[in-house]
């Protein structure tokens, strides 16, 4: 069989580790500063470390951080929850999804009244699960807020994956809600910066790092260290997390006070996103204050006047618009407002033309808006009759 | 101007008419069958015998009804029924009685193809809407939004899907899918005998994976499945669920008397031995049933050749306004378009349909009264499938099967009783192919760690296990197998191509489109520079093979020639697995390397050209059959040389017919002195690495094949054996020797 197999499947070479026994493992951890945490006959790693709140990180101290959660009024940031309960959370993991994706490390900073306490939790095999999520879970409570990057969806549902294999033993999951600091790098740095990401973020506002591990080496270093038991071999690991996550408290004061700042060149952006939040009266007084409004935002603004009952003040705006879908919305006025089919039935004929004269690859789509304009204007047609 | 007339008449009409029966190689009839009913069973709840009643069905066929009791009596079965004889309900009352009963329950549908599973839906939509209640069925493929797929996997009873979407989207993050998992009940499998060869093999270990983890979250559920005709149902079954299964196969529909005729296309030139083009005779035959009003199926197998028959059938309604009563079916229209052409279809509006085989599986498009077959569509099967489209339950029904210039195509004309005689082709595979099954453990290690000792379906797990720790994809302790790369193993591995190294072939006759793909193996004979690669009915001529990245770029041509590479093939006999008399079962290694080629003209097969290959060679481990041939019956080394090229020759185009494979499945070589027993030897060998049980079920079925080799020889009119029995042009008595060659072999299994 063995024969069969190596003459049918091309394989790396088997290559011999030499293993650190599991008591000689754990002194090692404890020995940089590591708490040995059990479950059963499974164990997990704790690591912690205190930074007063005066200590400055990327320019802002954690005290300015811890200020700005309890004052921030833009509804992107805004926790409902006291300080302690909001976690700057990263993880890192053995691939990017699937069941079989295991997280090996999670972490957090979380205030407390006087310091900042930074906590991560090594998962030193993957058969101990149970004790890593017993302990994680147990320590951060029952209601919590994460503020993340791209944690929204990739780590709390990797969380949620890993968590059912040992759903039996832990405790439930807590209710969370997130402030995913990805999206609002996105409303606010896209237009300026090609890439988005935590590194790039970082780099634009002039701390570009170093000697840190490129992340998709992570998985690797971890493989190793699993092989070998040696903890010195995830130290890099380790310590690129830390600084992930310290980075996000920064970053959180870093973007409420971009958003607070006001600055004009965020003008229209901000308030499509405050439209996107459902922020209906905050988002329709953004739009009133965009000084040279595009299309997108006239359309978007009367689309908001109408659902707000405001349908009279969106006509203008519509009529400025003048595309097939503002001329949609004039029709359907006309016709279910003013009874006035002759309009609409003119309105549709716009939309119409406009739909033909579109020179687009999406064939499908015109179809469908032609299909259904032409839908529209027969029925108009057989009202008028 | 067009007159309706019936199909009895037309049968008149052909029968009278000499262009036509003079072509006729063989009228073969088969006698209706009157329904059979039984009632509905009791386990079918009130509410679901009121929706029945309200669509019109107050009693089940036969075959329904030991399907809903079988199932009622928690049998897992396999369910065998002709096309078109209302097997959906087959599995939809169970499943619906279920469900009815137990709101909670969960039941997963497995169609073929995401196109299938569209075309299905619509029927079990209409049926849990008639029930009022709280059920729902989602069909989950690519094309789910995302937005829709938690919905989906949190509130799906019925949960609709294919294969590969099982395989890659579902297992892989099963604990997104706890509430199906931990409430399935039944798994429907639809289209069962389309799970063959390498796919089939794939599917198997799919649903190992499917069970573990539904053994995971403590669900064991029964299979409800559903075959065409094929010679080993229960068989297939059981190899692909490694379950227990009772067959159902008493169908009771209906059926009218069906006339199948295979026609011959005449001899044009007699010196060439060229016929008339089988897509002109099959439009022919086609406008004469069109213009008689009697509504049609026309099957060609390809997408060209479907546009090019509906181009020529469309001049019949040049004058008519609105929607076109003949049209095209394909892979390719859009799913709405479908829908709009069964529908017509069912009504009768649409007069002739032009398709690929894309409507032999189960859309429901009705029963027409006639079936025009453009070429052999590869296997009994097959044939049986299309031709049962044409069948009305109560009147007569027509079939005619139009032969092309391909050898399978004339062997099949001349020889029907080949097919008439024998039961449909068994469907093979093998779930223990070691590449694919451990394909499948990577993905299953990457679901649920394995625990020693643990068996994978019905395979012993540890040398594997021990295998991929060792090349570091597992990391063991303490008894646990744990995936310990960062890969998405199921992202790497495709149910579809046989290969992972497919070579793609791009037409830059228009666009770079690409029309195809083939193994790398096969490429090498068949895709070098300058080859004539045949793609349906189209020419091709390769411009440039890019072994390197896996393109061939290729561009139409119409040449009256076709190209034969030489492939220098070295074999060696790894493992003896079993002998009987001159034929042996076994693994064996095969380097090949394509030397060079020729340039055949077409119809005198002369040689009027060549040139040299310049690929490297390749390397395949495989399984295969090989016979010992007696050099008592060649009077010279010459002439036993000829023997091996003849029988080889026969045994690569019969065996195909059955094996249920295609003729590329199979490769065969020669060794006038085998190296392990100095004697001449013909083998034949899986084609994919590791073999998929096809040289296994020759093995097996070897007399079965030798006895046609034998009638193919014997019944051939030529006198010293011509390209068609022996595949080459004999002399003296050749023929003798070949046929005493293939008795005596015959003889010692």
């Amino acid at each position: 069989m063995k024969a069969k197999l190596s003459r049918l499947i091309k394989t790396n070479e088997p290559k011999q580790a030499t293993v650190t026994p599991d008591d000689a493992e754990q002194a090692k951890w404890i020995a940089r500063g590591g708490e040995i945490l059990t479950f059963e006959s499974e164990w997990c790693v704790r690591l912690k470390e205190i930074y007063p709140l005066e200590a400055t990180y990327h320019d802002f101290t954690f005290d300015a951080a811890k200020r700005a959660l309890g004052t921030a009024d833009h509804p992107f940031f805004t926790v409902d929850v006291p300080y302690d309960q909001v976690l700057f959370m990263d993880t890192e993991t053995t691939g990017l999804r699937g069941a079989g994706t295991s997280i090996f490390l999670i972490g957090f900073a979380r205030f407390k009244p006087d310091h900042l306490e930074m906590i991560q939790y090594v998962l030193p095999h993957p058969a101990f699960e149970t004790a890593f999520y017993y302990h994680f879970l147990n320590d951060i409570g029952d209601e919590i807020r994460f503020v993340t990057y791209n944690g929204k969806s990739f780590d709390w549902p990797q969380i949620k994956t890993r968590h059912t294999f040992v759903r039996t033993k832990v405790k439930a999951l807590p209710a969370v809600g997130h402030v995913d600091l990805l999206h609002a790098s996105r409303r606010l740095l896209k237009p300026t910066l090609e890439s988005v990401s935590l590194k790039a973020v970082e780099a634009h506002f002039g701390h570009a790092r170093t000697d840190d591990l490129p992340g998709f080496l992570a998985p690797m270093h971890y493989f190793q260290y699993v092989k070998e038991r040696d903890p010195d071999i995830l130290q890099p690991v380790i310590e690129h997390h830390h600084a992930d996550c310290l980075s996000l408290v920064s970053l959180y004061k870093r973007l409420c006070h971009l958003v607070e700042a006001d600055e004009p060149t965020f003008g229209e952006e901000r308030a499509h996103w405050l439209n996107d939040l459902g922020s209906t009266d905050e988002a329709l007084k953004q739009y009133e204050r965009i000084e040279q409004p595009t299309k997108r935002a006239k359309m978007r603004q009367a689309l908001l006047l109408k659902r707000t009952g405001r349908i009279v003040e969106a006509l203008p705006l519509f009529k400025e618009v003048g595309t097939t879908e503002a001329l949609v919305e004039l029709a359907k006025y006309a016709e279910h407002q003013q009874k006035d089919v002759v309009s609409a039935i003119r309105y549709t004929e716009q939309a119409i033309a406009i739909v033909e004269q579109q020179k687009t690859v999406l064939k499908q789509t015109v179809q469908k808006q032609q299909h259904a304009l032409n839908h529209r204007l027969a029925r108009l047609e057989r009202k008028r009759l | 101007m067009r007159k309706k007339r019936s199909v009895e008449e037309m049968i008149k009409t052909l029968k009278t008419d000499p262009s036509f029966s003079a072509n006729v190689t063989h009228w073969h009839t088969v006698e209706a069958q009157p329904a059979r009913y039984a009632a509905i069973p009791s386990s079918v709840p009130d509410d679901l015998v009121r929706v029945l009643n309200s669509r019109g069905i107050e009693q089940l066929y036969t075959h329904q009804a030991e399907a809903v009791e079988q199932t009622s009596r928690g049998n897992s079965t396999v369910i065998v029924t002709p096309t078109a004889s209302g097997k959906t309900l087959c599995y939809n009352l169970p499943v619906l009685s279920r469900m009815i009963e137990k709101p909670t329950a969960r039941a997963l549908y497995l169609y073929p193809t995401k196109a299938l599973a569209q075309d299905q839906n619509s029927d079990l939509m209409e049926m849990v809407e008639a029930l009022e209640g709280d059920l729902r069925c989602f069909t989950y493929d690519g094309d789910t939004s995302p937005a829709a797929r938690t919905k989906v996997r949190d509130a799906g009873n019925i949960v609709i899907t294919n294969p590969d979407m099982l395989h890659s989207g579902i297992l892989p993050h099963h604990t997104k899918w706890i509430r199906l998992f931990e409430n399935l009940e039944y798994i429907v499998v639809d289209e069962l005998h389309t799970y063959r060869g390498v796919f089939g093999s794939h599917v198997a270990n799919v649903f190992r994976r499917l069970k573990r983890i539904c053994a995971y979250y403590g669900s064991y559920p029964k299979w409800i499945m559903t075959s065409a005709t094929i010679a080993n149902p229960v068989e297939l079954a059981e190899l692909l669920t490694e379950e227990e299964v009772t067959l159902v196969n008493n169908n009771g529909a209906p059926q009218g008397r069906k006339h199948l005729i295979f026609y011959n296309p005449p001899v044009v030139n007699e010196a060439l031995g060229i016929r008339r083009s089988a897509t002109l005779e099959t439009k022919r035959i086609a406008s004469k049933l069109v213009e008689a009003d009697i509504q049609t199926i026309v099957f060609a197998r390809s997408r060209v050749r479907v546009e090019v028959l509906l181009t020529y059938l469309q001049e019949l309604t040049r004058r008519e306004l609105g929607p076109k009563s003949i049209v095209g079916y394909r892979g390719g229209y859009l799913p709405s378009e479908r829908r709009e052409i069964e529908r017509r279809l069912r009504n009768g509006e649409i007069k002739a349909v032009v398709s690929t085989n894309a409507l032999e599986l189960g859309v429901d498009i009705g029963q027409l009264e006639a079936c025009v077959l453009n070429g052999y569509p590869g296997t009994v099967a097959s044939l049986w499938q299309q031709a049962g489209r044409a069948g009305r339950r109560q009147s007569e029904s027509l079939v005619i099967f139009v032969a092309s210039s391909s050898s399978l195509d004339q062997l099949v004309v001349e020889q029907p009783d080949l097919i008439l005689e024998r039961s449909p082709e068994a469907a093979r595979l093998d779930p223990n192919n070691l590449i694919i099954l451990v394909d499948h453990m990577k993905c299953a290690a990457f679901e649920l760690p394995f625990q020693k000792g643990e068996r994978f379906g019905t395979v012993e797990t540890e040398d594997i296990l021990d295998f991929l720790t060792d090349a570091q994809i597992l990391h063991e302790r303490a008894n646990k197998y744990y995936w310990m790369t960062d890969a998405f193993p199921a992202h790497d591995i495709s149910l579809r191509t046989s290969d992972q190294e497919n070579v793609v072939i791009v037409d830059q006759t228009a666009k770079h489109q690409v029309i195809g793909e083939m193994d790398t193996f096969s490429a090498m004979t068949l895709l070098h520079d300058e080859a004539i690669y045949l793609h349906g009915a189209e020419q091709y001529q390769v411009e440039k093979l890019d072994f390197e990245e896996k393109k061939a770029y290729v561009r139409r041509v119409d040449v009256d020639y076709y190209t034969d590479a030489n492939l220098a093939v070295e074999l060696k006999v790894l493992e003896e697995n079993k002998t009987s008399g001159a034929k042996t079962f076994g693994e064996v290694s095969v380097i090949a390397m394509a030397t060079l080629f020729k340039k055949i003209k077409f119809g005198t097969h002369e040689n009027i050209g060549s040139g040299p290959i310049h690929l490297p060679e390749r390397e395949l481990h495989t399984t295969s059959t090989w016979f010992t041939l007696d050099d008592r019956f060649a009077y010279s080394e010459a002439d036993m040389e000829d023997q091996l090229e003849a029988v080889s020759d026969l045994l690569r185009r019969l065996a195909p017919l059955y094996l249920m494979c295609d003729t590329l499945d199979l490769f065969t070589t020669i060794q006038m002195k085998a190296t392990h027993t100095n004697k001449p030897t013909v083998y034949l060998y899986d084609r994919y690495p590791g073999g998929i049980g096809l040289s296994e079920a020759l093995f097996r079925d070897a007399a079965e094949i030798l006895d046609a080799a034998i009638r193919t020889v014997e019944d051939c009119p030529c006198v010293s054996g011509c390209p068609r029995c022996v595949g080459m042009i004999g002399y003296g008595d050749f023929k003798d020797q070949v046929v005493n060659q293939l008795t005596a072999l015959k003889g010692t299994i």
